[in-house]
């Protein structure tokens, strides 16, 4: 469909190409537009190594297990998995798009600028029809089946790509977010610890897949149309093609939720409510509670008058530790201190939290081990993971430091924009780290001994692992305050020697930091060499600081980056 | 404090941004900054303010190269966007609070110097509103305050006069920076609004494709001109009839 006319486009196009031919200027510009375009072309390498990837573990897991139907239940969970992605995309495109700003001026029905919108999610998914082509093609590749059986696996994934659609569409229409975002997680979750933990995780995965197979593939919608293919194998069973009946609902639903999406397709102005004032904290707290939503100038002229406006933030005041950081903050530190948290550093809440989580873990893992002693270090672990997490959450926290502001088209970190300095900033950013160095490092020996008494080991050997995994994230706060510095300006933009030297430097340093960490975590023959690679790496991490701080002074990058559109 | 920009040289991926400009700006002064859309008046300024980093050439804040760990020098100036920078869930007075303390403003007088500009700008009773809930020209004269309260040796703004300021507003901002140059302070502006850099400069500066074009006081370009009113009006025609 289109909102414009064909005939008017072309001749547009054959007046402008005219014109850029008869200027030198504009064949510049045109060049230099080109030259942009070659960097969506990044995007694509992109797509398909993913799409190569999906090939490859339809491949790996038909090969390993020798049966096709594993194969067939990677690409039925590929298309559970990327469901979420479509709804959200479908939802987005509908509601959140940038189309909508200029279709809502254009005199067309509502009907007409659904369509509009719904071709273009179309053609954003398929992407989605590249993967199962790659995954079916490579199965019929696995299978070496003849040519005209070759076509029916491409007709079997654009079946199953229209089902994903319909799905996607059904679960858009009637607003079911929840559990496809649980499902994709999890999903996501059980690759990367399959790609991350090979020699131990992929086995299980393989082997509980490969069991799960033949189930899921049946009971699964996603996997109805995937089953198809199992008609196209020699002597391969005949009932899949009942399947087809289910298919042929999920297509009769499509109709019904393209009705609800239509319907319920609004696009208004959004309309700020009217705000309250936001009154320093120690005027809000002796405000009455039925005290009025706006002050008036009076009391606004009393709040500034009294220089509580200026007045240290109350954060402080809110927790112990919070407390015992502001005190050993120096003036400087104090007022960007206010300038990265305006909205506070929560320590004393957050550590609370992390220590419940993980005393729940450790008492699920102990009900988990009467039931199913297996179970029991399943639990622990992805507890582990969980706190884990949180630790690093709390320890690299850089609050408003690094958040981009928009400047005449390019976006800027608020530091660059307010002049704040990368070694001020990031040496507040390690105080902060640093002060909980204690905390983090009694709290992951706790955790090391418990995780190491539930799993039946030395106390001695969890102690000393908490030890070093503390240290180790500590250690990461010098890495990921640099990387948040970066991360905002076109330091490793472009392919030019000095941002290669420095992209080059960072990725050295972090794999370097990874290697020396693993083997300091998990070398267990020679404690002298483990303690030497845990000190290496954190002086690893700490170099990073100084060595960025050299390309910052000396390097010619911005601290600036180009909007994404 | 002395801007000086010595032979800056400027290239995004899109193209030449900055060819070799070589400028010098005395303190005391109000210069703005002309050219058509893409001359590289935004890019000069973020040059100036440590954003972007010239390919070649450097900046010179009273005689001394600014490189991004001098962070002394660049605290003696104040950069103001075309869209001030805010923090959008915090209260316009709280946002005055920490640019404040950051550029450590926040002596004995802050507070009467606040609530002053405050008044003059009609942003009184909103000073305790969350950023997010002001209009454009609300925001921007927010963060004139914010300028006006640190009060810096240089001022560079982009598009003051497009930022959909009321025109008191703008008077006001016009009252406040003629009377901080007439303190020394050194007023850098990027406009595309010929009638007002006319009467609201001392010395202009055109560029045109990432070159200096003409950079002069205003009082010398009338000189050469036949409608003396029109002054600038009358260069950009001539430029764009030269081709240049």
């Amino acid at each position: 469909m289109k909102l414009h006319s064909p005939a008017f486009e072309q001749a547009l196009r054959r007046g402008v190409n005219r014109a850029v031919r008869n200027s030198p200027e504009l064949r510049r510009e045109r060049r230099l537009a080109k030259r942009r375009r070659r960097a969506s072309r990044l995007l694509w390498l992109g797509y398909l190594v993913y799409v190569w990837f999906a090939g490859l573990a339809v491949y790996a897991a038909a090969a390993k297990t020798g049966r096709v139907a594993t194969g067939l239940a990677v690409i039925n969970l590929l298309m559970l998995g990327s469901l979420h992605l479509l709804a959200q995309a479908l939802w987005k495109r509908l509601h959140t798009s940038s189309d909508n700003a200029a279709l809502v001026l254009l005199p067309i029905p509502r009907e007409r600028w659904f369509r509009w919108q719904w071709q273009k999610f179309l053609r954003q998914s398929l992407l989605m029809l590249f993967v199962l082509l790659a995954g079916f093609g490579t199965l019929a590749g696995f299978l070496a089946l003849p040519p005209w059986k070759w076509a029916a696996a491409f007709l079997v994934a654009l079946v199953s790509w229209t089902v994903v659609l319909a799905l996607a569409a059904f679960c858009t229409a009637r607003q079911i977010r929840g559990p496809l975002a649980a499902i994709t997680s999890g999903l996501i979750l059980v690759v990367f610890a399959a790609l991350f933990g090979r020699q131990f995780v992929l086995p299980v995965v393989l082997q509980a897949l490969d069991q799960a197979a033949p189930a899921l593939n049946l009971f699964l919608p996603t996997g109805w149309p995937v089953s198809l293919f199992q008609t196209l194998t020699a002597d391969g069973p005949r009932w899949p093609l009942l399947l087809l009946l289910p298919v042929g609902l999920v297509f009769w639903t499509v109709r019904d939720s393209c009705r609800r999406l239509c319907d319920g397709f609004h696009y208004q102005e959004v309309i700020l409510p009217d705000f309250a004032d936001l009154a320093p904290e120690t005027v809000a707290a002796t405000l009455p509670a039925d005290r009025p939503v706006q002050l008036g100038p009076t009391a606004i002229e009393e709040i500034i008058q009294s220089r509580t406006f200026l007045a240290p933030p109350v954060w402080p005041q809110r927790g112990r530790l919070e407390l015992w950081l502001w005190r050993r903050f120096s003036p400087r530190e104090r007022a960007l201190a206010d300038f990265v948290f305006p909205n506070g550093y929560a320590l004393t809440a957050r550590w609370l939290r992390i220590v419940k989580v993980f005393a729940v873990v450790s008492a699920l893992a102990l009900v988990a081990g009467l039931i199913s002693p297996g179970s029991q270090e399943w639990t622990l672990a992805v507890g582990m993971v969980i706190t884990g997490f949180l630790t690093l959450g709390q320890m690299i926290n850089h609050g408003r430091a690094f958040h981009l502001l928009q400047f005449g088209g390019v976006n800027i970190p608020m530091h660059a924009g307010y002049g704040v300095g990368f070694v001020e900033l990031s040496r507040l950013l390690s105080k902060c780290a640093l002060l909980q160095l204690p905390l983090l490092l009694a709290f992951a020996q706790t955790a090391g001994v418990t995780a190491a008494l539930i799993a039946g080991l030395p106390p001695v050997t969890g102690w000393v692992f908490g030890l070093k995994a503390g240290g180790l994230l500590f250690a990461s706060r010098f890495i990921f305050a640099t990387l948040g510095f970066s991360a905002g300006t076109n330091d490793t933009a472009g392919f030019r020697f000095r941002p290669l030297l420095l992209l080059g430097t960072i990725v050295l340093v972090g794999v370097a930091f990874a290697g020396l960490g693993g083997v300091g975590l998990f070398l267990r023959n020679d404690p002298a060499v483990a303690w030497g690679c845990c000190l290496g790496a954190l002086l690893d991490a700490y170099a990073l600081v100084w060595i960025y701080r050299w390309f910052l002074q000396f390097g010619r990058f911005d601290l600036m980056s180009q909007v994404r559109r | 404090m002395k801007i000086e920009l010595r032979g800056v040289l400027k290239t995004y991926p899109t193209g030449r941004a900055l060819d070799h400009v070589s400028l010098t700006i005395e303190p005391g002064q109000i210069v703005s900054l002309l050219g058509p859309n893409g001359a590289g008046k935004t890019t000069l300024i973020r040059c100036l303010a440590g954003i972007a980093a010239p390919d070649r050439g450097a900046v010179y804040f009273d005689d001394q190269e600014f490189q991004r760990d001098r962070l002394d020098l660049r605290r003696r100036l104040y950069i103001m966007p075309d869209f001030p920078f805010m923090f959008w869930d915090q209260s316009i007075l709280r946002n005055l609070a920490i640019v404040l303390r950051l550029y450590e403003a926040d002596g004995a007088g802050a507070e009467q110097r606040v609530l002053e500009l405050l008044r003059e700008f009609d942003l009184l009773p909103l000073a305790l509103r969350p950023a997010q809930s002001l209009s454009r020209g609300q925001l921007y004269k927010a963060g004139l305050v914010a300028l006006l309260a640190v009060d810096r040796e240089v001022w560079l703004l982009d598009e003051p006069f497009a930022s959909g300021m009321d025109p008191h507003g703008i008077d006001a901002f016009k009252q406040h920076a003629r009377a901080a140059a007439g303190r020394g302070r050194t007023i850098l502006y990027s406009t595309q609004m010929l009638d007002v850099a006319e009467r609201f400069s001392d010395a202009v500066c055109v560029l045109h494709q990432g070159a200096i074009r003409a950079y002069d006081t205003l009082d010398r370009l009338r000189e050469g001109a036949r409608d003396k009113d029109n002054v600038l009006e009358e260069m950009f025609r001539q430029l764009r009839e030269s081709g240049t």
